[in-house]
């Protein structure tokens, strides 16, 4: 099939009007979606083919959001980053197509009625790159699209799994939200030395992940990181988080 | 992302009077053309020093393409002051920075420079690598949104079954360009053309098409300038920068103009046959 993307208007609508459609968000009523739906011009079919992954629903997101990026990224593959960063892309499969995966995902939500979270799910609502790490299903593609390493022919989702590992919805806001981790390398290289670390025995918190942000922060004011390679920046953080956190005799630390 | 203007290490740059006596230089030009964006960086240093550094692969100049809101973040380097930094538009959105730089490409100990501002003498100066020796001025592009639907050639194409011809024909009296194929050839096409081999069917099919059509307009563009195809195939050329009377006086080739045109099919196509072939190996 092909994904349906909603109509500039419709998006504006559905934005706009939250307050007055809210309530056919806390009861999941699918009647009242798919009839607003079918009106004419609601949905601009696109030319992007797409077969519906089978997401996985399991009562444990930290095994279920490991699944479902592999599951959106695999098939949802072929899109342009450019296409992946349209809000009418994202707030479409989420309202359309993948509207099941927004009632599993935020339910806790939806039963406290927690309209900012229910807005920025399905919206975007934080600003044009963090809400992509923020969506509930664009998330899925941008961490699958940031964390998948081609050069790792058995598992190219090695890391991706080290980073779904735990805290999912807060790494992908604090670890992506920097600028350097835009490029490739400086994110591979990050994550291969949190893995190192993980290895060891380190039970890698929030803090580990601040701090690599927070260094690359202060090193990147005085040089251009991206002239360095992976295995450059995986040495210089793990020298880094060695020092900082005095490695595995002080290793917890919040 | 800006890089700010204070460094722990003198800059060569004109907002700063780091060096006296020496200059850096630097204009970049952006263009969009087929798919790609081109930026260009011409630069001029003033410096001996710095020169030498460069020529001795010491130091490099060097292009910083930042788009933040698709993540896409590169470096370009040379020893030549020209760069030409190609990326393909699909990877940015709306706003794009652009830095000109001079970067130590490995750590350069016991840096000394006769034009080094007074305040520097008698310190020690060691650059690491990614050090910035020098900084140009910065740009900010802005990509405007383009309404891929109506860019996109299929608009002014149609294939259709053909129940008398035996070859695939191609004929352009009529608003859009009309590609007949034999009966049995367009079943297989409706049958196929949605499938993961897409893009080599387009090769297949439009893409000997388009030759045929630009030699038509070599032979007489007046006759077809009134209908909707010559139109759209016209804008789609001056979006691109580049002057569809090129393929008419001949500039232009008309097996590039093609290929142009439809943005690299053949690398399109043989990606799916690759891609195929080990999916049918695994």
């Amino acid at each position: 099939m092909k994904i349906k993307f909603l109509s500039e208007d419709t998006l504006q609508d559905l934005r706009v009007n939250f307050e007055t459609y809210k309530p056919h968000y806390y009861q999941k009523d699918d009647a009242w979606f798919d009839a607003y739906f079918k009106e004419e011009g609601r949905l601009i079919e696109s030319k992007i083919e797409f077969e519906k992954p089978e997401l996985n629903f399991g009562d444990d997101y930290l095994v279920s959001d490991y699944e479902n990026v592999k599951a959106i990224y695999d098939s949802l593959k072929h899109l342009t980053v450019s296409q992946a960063t349209q809000e009418r892309l994202w707030a479409g499969l989420a309202h359309v197509q993948l509207r099941d995966y927004i009632n599993y995902r935020i339910a806790k939500d939806i039963e406290k009625k927690n309209d900012k979270r229910i807005q920025s799910a399905v919206f975007f609502t934080n600003g044009a790159k963090r809400s992509l790490f923020v969506h509930i299903l664009a998330r899925l593609w941008w961490v699958g699209y940031m964390t998948y390493d081609e050069n790792h022919r058995e598992n190219p989702y090695w890391l991706t799994e080290f980073f779904c590992s735990a805290d999912f919805s807060a790494r992908c806001v604090v670890f992506f939200s920097s600028n350097f981790t835009s490029n490739t390398a400086i994110t591979k290289g990050i994550l291969r030395a949190l893995v190192e670390l993980r290895d060891e025995g380190v039970d890698i918190k929030r803090a580990h992940f601040v701090e690599a942000n927070k260094y690359l922060n202060i090193s990147g004011g005085a040089m251009v990181l991206d002239l360095l390679e992976e295995d450059e920046v995986k040495e210089m953080i793990e020298k880094r988080l060695r020092k900082v956190f005095g490695f595995e005799k002080k290793k917890v630390l919040n | 992302m800006k890089f700010n203007n204070s460094f722990p290490y003198p800059v060569l740059s004109n907002e700063n009077d780091n060096y006296k006596n020496s200059t850096f230089e630097t204009t970049i030009e952006a263009q969009k053309s087929f798919g790609q964006l081109y930026v260009n960086l011409k630069s001029a240093l003033q410096d001996s020093t710095i020169s030498q550094l460069i020529t001795e692969g010491k130091a490099k100049y060097a292009l910083h393409i930042e788009c933040p809101q698709t993540s896409y973040r590169q470096i370009f380097q040379s020893e030549d002051p020209y760069i030409v930094a190609t990326v393909p538009d699909n990877r940015l959105r709306g706003k794009v920075d652009v830095h000109p730089f001079i970067l130590a490409n490995q750590r350069i100990e016991n840096y000394d420079n006769p034009s080094l501002n007074d305040f520097y003498k008698g310190f020690p100066i060691t650059f690491e690598k990614g050090n910035i020796l020098a900084l140009g001025e910065a740009v900010e592009i802005t990509l405007f949104e383009e309404d891929e639907e109506s860019q996109n050639l299929p608009s002014i194409v149609t294939i259709r079954r053909s129940e008398s011809a035996k070859d695939m024909v191609v004929s352009l009296n009529s608003p859009q360009i009309i590609i007949e194929l034999p009966k049995k050839e367009y079943d297989l096409y409706a049958q196929n053309a949605g499938s993961r081999l897409k893009e080599t069917i387009l090769s297949l099919v439009i893409l000997p098409s388009l030759i045929d059509v630009f030699y038509a307009l070599k032979e007489d563009s007046a006759d077809y300038s009134e209908y909707k195809w010559y139109q759209v195939l016209e804008q789609i050329f001056k979006k691109n920068n580049v002057p569809f009377s090129h393929i008419v006086d001949g500039t232009l080739p008309v097996l590039k103009a093609a290929q142009m045109v439809l943005q690299n099919p053949l690398e399109k196509a043989f990606n799916e046959i690759q891609k195929l072939n080990e999916a049918e190996a695994e």
